[in-house]
C-alpha cells in the first residue's frame, strides 16, 4: 500500500472521529452542565486550592462558566480544522496551500488552548474571590504539564503548517512541469 | 547579459516526422492536454525523462526541439 492510500485510509477514519468528537463534546458539556449542581464544592473546584468567597453571585457565576466554555470552543474550532483537513486528505488533495493553512489553524488553536489556560486561571481566581474579604483575594498564576503540552505542539504543528507550505509550492512548481 | 526564452519547435518536428499529437502523448505516456501546453510553451519546464522519450520517438535531438531566442522587448 502507497503512502498516498494510506493517508486517504487513515484520514477517513480520523474525520469520522473528529466528526464523533465535535458531536460528542458539546454534548458531554451540556450533560454536565445540566446534571452537576453548582454548589460550593464545584464552585471551589474550578479554582484549585483557591477559597471561594461563600456567597458567590449569579454574576460571578456566569461569569465563570462563560469563561470555562471558552476554551472547549477552541478545541470545537480545531477538531473543525482537522475534520477540514483530513476531509482534503481523504480526496487526495495533500500538498496544497489549502491543507496547509488549515495545519496552520490547527497549531494555532492548540497554542491558543495552552494561552487560555494560562490566561483563564488568573482571572477566573479574580473573578470568584473578588467578593472575599481583604486579605483573601487572590489571583493565581500557574503553569502545568498539559499548558507545556499544548504550547509545544502548537508551536510544532505551526512550523509543520509552515513547512508544508513550502511543500505545496515546490508541489505547485512541479505540476507546472512536464 | 541578453533576456533570452526557450521556444519549444515540437509542432515542427510533429510535422517533419508526420505525427500527430494524439500518437506522441500515447508514445510517451502523457496526457495530450499536457502535450498541448508543452507545445505552446505554457510549461515552467520539461523532465529530462520526457524530453528524452519525446527525442526516441521523433527521432531527434533534444536541441531540434527546444531553441534559445532573444526575448522581444
Amino acid at each position: 500500500m502507497s503512502s498516498i492510500d494510506k493517508v486517504k485510509r487513515w484520514s477517513r477514519t480520523l474525520q469520522w472521529l473528529t466528526i464523533f468528537a465535535m458531536i460528542a463534546t458539546p454534548i458531554a458539556f451540556w450533560i454536565g452542565a445540566l446534571n452537576i449542581p453548582l454548589d460550593q464544592a464545584i464552585v471551589d473546584g474550578l479554582v484549585h486550592g483557591i477559597t471561594v468567597t461563600r456567597n458567590v453571585t449569579a454574576g460571578q457565576l456566569y461569569g465563570a462558566i462563560a469563561l470555562s466554555v471558552i476554551s472547549p470552543i477552541i478545541f470545537l474550532f480545531v477538531l473543525n480544522d482537522m475534520r477540514r483537513l483530513f476531509a482534503s486528505y481523504r480526496t487526495g488533495d495533500i500538498l496544497t496551500k489549502a491543507c496547509a493553512n488549515l495545519i496552520k489553524r490547527i497549531g494555532q488553536g492548540f497554542l491558543g488552548l495552552a494561552l487560555m489556560q494560562f490566561i483563564l486561571q488568573p482571572v477566573m481566581t479574580a473573578l470568584l474571590t473578588m467578593h472575599n474579604p481583604p486579605g483573601k483575594r487572590s489571583i493565581a498564576v500557574s503553569l502545568n504539564s498539559e499548558m507545556i503540552f499544548f504550547a509545544l505542539s502548537g508551536g510544532l504543528i505551526i512550523v509543520i503548517g509552515w513547512a508544508m507550505r513550502e511543500a505545496s509550492n515546490v508541489a505547485s512548481e512541479n505540476r507546472s512541469f512536464v | 547579459m541578453k533576456d533570452m526564452q526557450i521556444i519549444v519547435r515540437l509542432d515542427v518536428m510533429l510535422a517533419l516526422r508526420k505525427m500527430k499529437s494524439r500518437d506522441l502523448a500515447q508514445a510517451i505516456g502523457i496526457t495530450e492536454q499536457n502535450l498541448s501546453l508543452l507545445k505552446s510553451g505554457k510549461v515552467k519546464g520539461i523532465r529530462f525523462e520526457t524530453l528524452a522519450k519525446i527525442c526516441a520517438v521523433l527521432e531527434c535531438q533534444p536541441g531540434d526541439l527546444l531553441e534559445a531566442e532573444q526575448r522581444a522587448t
